[in-house]
């Protein structure tokens, strides 16, 4: 597909220019990679329902569902509000998150048999998020204000042409907060979209692996993967998180990031 | 009243989804979920009010939601539920409840919702849980509670109504309730029922509860915030205390033998409170407190406070992945004695110590270390200390763990130490092993 080759060439050329502003021929620094990602795959708000898929060493699967409302705010700190619909045992529990500046979150959990909201310490950003392979920071936006993200390489994946950024804390706060030394983040040079994640741990040994799958345009220059797996290579399990609907930028208004919503 | 609750039964099946037409026909399909519940209880020993060891009961509760558009929604919990002990007696439907035992079917909470704009108002059988401290709160008084079994207390539902009004980070609440419900005290022959102490001699009469008319209307209100990293939020309630109160009075028995008559009585109290939540780092700190006004049938303006910390530290070990701790301490103090309303001071009455107290938290320490092993097991070890007059102790340690996403199993320890006549010690036969089955469908 020549065609199209020539257009993915060309888009990646005008991504780099525009990265790099007038200067020509220098390859765009890992800071300024990440900042456009960040500009350039923001939505004023999403709802994505989740279908999560744990599979376990030995092959056993896990099924849970939630809906997971984001609205974009000022200073690019989102609100988020994430409710579980199945199985049982966790159906309408409920996470509301106000991102904050330098990772001082605000954060809500709503237990169903506790019948009220609770504020909670977003101290368990290393932690498996409702037993899955994710941490509740793998599935924060990246938080460009709190990490260092050097260029390391150009690297084909799946035949597209990505940056290949290292991403390290750059606060001693993100350092105690995150569960990683390093990042490693393969970035499409056609679409900024990230397709990869490796995240090693302090010792710098590869504890998992993110794959984003079945991207979608969403919305203009943003994309989406409606696939994704992480595999964590050290205790051999998977998580596939498969999104099963989505809408855009449909007016979510700041009043349903609210605890009277988290409750409902 | 079993008529109308088949009926209502029989319009929950006419009102299922209709695509339940496309789909097998299943409880979900039905809009219906629920839970069965066993519950063993296991004491070490007999008391002098009972001689059984083994409690078992079983409770089967279904829920049937619906969403009503964007506009409003509806919920119905409705309980079957039977034991060997006795608690549960008879088919009996009450507004408002006032059975001294439960019924094999009951309503949990059936609430209608409408929402316009930023106001809901919910009618119905509710549940509310004010507050943010975990013991015990001091601003959460529109429920009564269920004190059939002392530590497996359950809050109770009232048929009440409530508007909440929310603007922004921001929302005010206010509900009103027309019937009062007292909270269900443990059975005269039962091992929550302390004996009486030898040598107290009284006529007991049975409780005065408020008359179910206007005056008996109870009112509340509470409005939050989040500002700058903290939740605030101030309330008032003005109603009944749930729990008794003793008027002592003379009782003549014979021409110059006159005795202590005891008439328990309901305190009407007006309670502003106040309660905050905040975070720094990885600490959660909370605190919580009310003014309990007695307005009639009480003998003491009070403060009742609690505040507290919880921690969580982030392991990361396969066999250990969290611990959490929380500390708190309540207090109670006594702003104002009305002397001469002839309600006893429960917690240094003569003879009888404690035993009239409904408070463990004039003077407590409360404190919980939860280790989570996994997402699917936890070990919790609580305990309270109650310092108040001679100390008296409660500890529980207890294991959670899911077997499957729907099915989960715990059990534990409880131990209950100090002198007869302390808030805790008065029960301190009733150490016990618990086991808890359920099953979520």
């Amino acid at each position: 597909m020549p065609g199209h080759r020539s257009l993915r060439l060309a888009l990646a050329v005008v991504t780099v220019l525009a990265l790099v502003g007038p200067a020509p021929a220098a390859d765009p620094s890992g800071v300024a990679i990440m900042k456009k990602q960040r500009e350039t795959q923001r939505l004023k708000d999403e709802e994505e329902r989740q279908a999560l898929k744990l599979i376990g060493k030995s092959g056993a699967t896990k099924e849970r569902k939630l809906v997971r409302y984001l609205l974009s705010g000022p200073g690019d700190l989102d609100k988020i509000l994430v409710r579980f619909l199945a199985p049982r045992d966790v159906e309408n529990t409920g996470l509301l998150t106000w991102e904050g500046k330098d990772g001082n979150d605000d954060q809500w959990l709503y237990l169903p048999t506790v019948k009220k909201p609770k504020r909670i310490a977003a101290s368990g950003k290393k932690n498996r998020f409702l037993g899955t392979d994710f941490s509740y920071e793998d599935l924060r936006a990246e938080n460009v204000a709190v990490n260092t993200y050097a260029l390391v390489g150009s690297e084909a994946v799946d035949g597209v042409d990505c940056f290949v950024i290292d991403a390290t804390p750059a606060t001693e706060r993100q350092a105690s907060d995150s569960g990683y030394g390093r990042r490693r983040i393969w970035v499409r040079k056609d679409t900024l979209v990230t397709v990869k994640r490796e995240y090693y741990d302090k010792k710098a040994k590869l504890e998992k692996v993110e794959t984003h799958r079945k991207l979608v345009n969403v919305a203009g220059p943003v994309w989406r993967a409606d696939e994704v797996e992480m595999h964590d290579v050290v205790n051999g399990t998977r998580t596939v998180i498969t999104v099963e609907a989505r809408a855009v930028n449909r007016g979510l208004k700041d009043d349903f990031f609210t605890e009277t919503e988290l409750v409902r | 009243m079993r008529r109308a609750a088949g009926a209502a039964l029989l319009l929950l099946l006419v009102a299922a989804p209709a695509a339940a037409e496309e789909e097998p026909l299943t409880l979900a399909s039905l809009g219906l979920k629920g839970q069965a519940v066993f519950k063993n209880y296991t004491s070490f020993e007999t008391t002098a009010n009972d001689r059984h060891l083994v409690v078992d009961e079983g409770i089967l509760q279904v829920e049937w939601a619906r969403r009503l558009g964007a506009w409003g929604a509806t919920k119905l919990i409705v309980e079957f539920r039977d034991d060997d002990f006795g608690f549960t007696r008879g088919l009996h439907f009450q507004i408002p409840e006032t059975s001294q035992r439960r019924s094999y079917l009951g309503v949990r909470e059936a609430t209608f919702s409408a929402r316009r704009g930023p106001l809901e108002v919910t009618l119905g059988k509710q549940i509310y849980a004010w507050g943010t401290a975990d013991a015990f709160n001091p601003t959460d008084n529109l429920n009564p509670y269920d004190y059939l079994d002392v530590l497996d207390n359950e809050k109770l539902g009232v048929w009440s109504a409530s508007a909440r009004l929310s603007l922004g980070p921001s929302s005010l609440v206010f509900a009103v309730v027309p019937f009062f419900t007292p909270s269900r005290l443990p059975l005269p022959r039962g091992r929550w029922t302390p004996p009486v102490p030898p040598g107290f001699v009284a006529v007991a009469d049975d409780p005065v509860r408020p008359e179910q008319d206007i005056g008996a209307t109870q009112y509340a209100a509470r409005l939050r915030t989040t500002v700058a990293g903290w939740d605030f939020s101030v309330s008032y309630y003005d109603g009944f205390d749930h729990t008794l109160s003793f008027r002592q009075s003379a009782f003549q028995v014979a021409p110059g033998v006159v005795i202590p008559r005891l008439t328990p009585v309901y305190s009407r109290v007006k309670v502003p409170g106040l309660d905050f939540s905040t975070t720094f780092g990885k600490l959660e700190v909370h605190g919580e407190g009310a003014f309990r006004l007695v307005e009639s049938d009480g003998r003491d303006h009070r403060f009742q406070g609690i505040a507290g910390v919880n921690y969580t530290q982030d392991v990361g070990l396969r066999w250990l992945d969290q611990m959490i701790f929380i500390v708190e301490y309540g207090r109670e103090t006594v702003l104002r004695r009305i002397r001469h309303s002839g309600i006893i001071e429960k917690d240094k009455s003569p003879l009888v110590g404690d035993l009239l107290a409904n408070s463990g938290f004039r003077d407590a320490i409360v404190g919980r270390i939860q280790a989570k092993l996994t997402e699917d097991t936890s070990l919790k070890l609580s305990g309270i200390a109650d310092l108040a007059v001679t100390p008296s102790y409660y500890v529980q340690f207890k294991g959670n763990h899911r077997v499957t996403d729907a099915v989960h199993v715990e059990a534990g320890l409880d131990f209950l130490t100090g002198k007869p006549d302390t808030f805790w010690g008065r029960w301190r036969n009733n150490d016990r092993f618990f086991l808890v089955l359920r099953y979520l469908f």
